[in-house]
């Protein structure tokens, strides 16, 4: 008999010290969850907006004047043509260019590096917009930047570079 | 490197050919530096900064015209788009929407349409983009006037 209410008041002990155990581990659980929560909000609230930035620099008419900061980066966002495109455009000596321009200004030199174009120079025609630059001069401008340096238009065929324009104008 | 100094020697070519073409416009070489340039520029008129002549330095990368040149003001000026300080240049053309076909006449053509018309949205002069946002157009032609007299206009006497 008194064995018996010594073993049921220390099993009961013990349970209550099971029971608290449990009832820490609970707590430092929802805690880590709830901290683990917070971590992955931060880090979804930074990259959206980082995101937003990026964008919000990038969607800007040619005429409007704005601030950046971070331009390496938007430019390396906007990405350069690969080589395996650019080697399909169109190239041609100036001699065979020359009958298709007549007397556009432009088509008589070449405005990134503001020569004039000799009759053996090797061009470059944009199929989009038909602008002719120097094979040697536009390459590695459109390795960095997919646009005409003259109208700006992209030379990729896509609908996407349509798309880039207009959303350009809305700002 | 070599394709920069052959391009820049033809801009300078160009600018002795036509030194009159654009009288707003005073673009000068430094002498032992092809890379380093000043301009003289006009305040364009019915603006604040009307009768003033605002001297710009201009630092040409190696890899130009692939990327744009550095451009700062050295004369100071009150504008929203202008460090009241560095004099630094927030203006597109010279950061993501440059395009090799500009040269430096043309981004002075520009700097000067930029004085003509302000951006007050994307302000590094705050002082003046807020006077220009909350619509006190007197307040900011006034102050930048004033700064045109003090500083851009060659002193009396």
């Amino acid at each position: 008999m008194n064995g018996g209410t010594v073993d049921s008041s220390s099993s009961r002990r013990s349970n209550s010290i099971n029971f608290s155990k449990g009832a820490i581990d609970d707590v430092a659980y929802s805690i880590g969850l709830s901290l683990l929560v917070l971590v992955v909000l931060v880090i979804i609230s930074y990259i959206s907006y980082k995101c937003n930035r990026l964008s919000s620099h990038s969607s800007t008419t040619n005429f409007s004047f704005y601030r950046t900061h971070d331009d390496s980066i938007t430019a390396q966002q906007l990405g350069g043509l690969d080589k395996a495109t650019l080697v399909n455009y169109p190239k041609l000596l100036y001699s065979q260019a020359k009958p298709h321009k007549g007397d556009d200004p432009a088509a008589s030199a070449c405005s990134i590096c503001l020569s004039d174009y000799k009759e053996t120079d090797m061009l470059r025609l944009l199929p989009e917009c038909g602008h002719i630059f120097h094979l040697k001069c536009i390459d590695p401008w459109l390795m960095l930047h997919p646009t005409c340096p003259i109208c700006r238009s992209s030379p990729l065929p896509t609908p996407l570079a349509e798309v880039v324009p207009t959303s350009m104008h809305q700002n | 490197m070599q394709a920069s100094r052959a391009r820049l020697f033809k801009e300078y070519k160009e600018v002795q050919r036509e030194k009159s073409a654009d009288p707003d416009i005073q673009l000068v070489c430094d002498d032992s530096n092809i890379f380093k340039w000043n301009a003289l520029i006009k305040g364009p008129s019915e603006t604040p900064f009307e009768g003033g002549v605002f001297q710009l330095a201009f630092s040409v990368p190696e890899q130009y015209p692939l990327q744009p040149p550095q451009v700062r003001f050295l004369t100071k000026i009150f504008h929203p788009n202008v460090h009241f300080k560095t004099g630094e240049i927030c203006l597109d053309i010279l950061k993501n929407a440059w395009s090799p076909a500009w040269t430096l006449q043309s981004v002075c053509r520009a700097i000067i349409a930029l004085m003509a018309h302000p951006e007050p949205d994307s302000p590094l002069n705050c002082d003046s983009g807020n006077l220009l946002r909350s619509g006190d157009i007197r307040g900011y032609q006034s102050m930048a006037r004033m700064y045109t007299r003090l500083a851009a206009m060659p002193k009396k006497g």
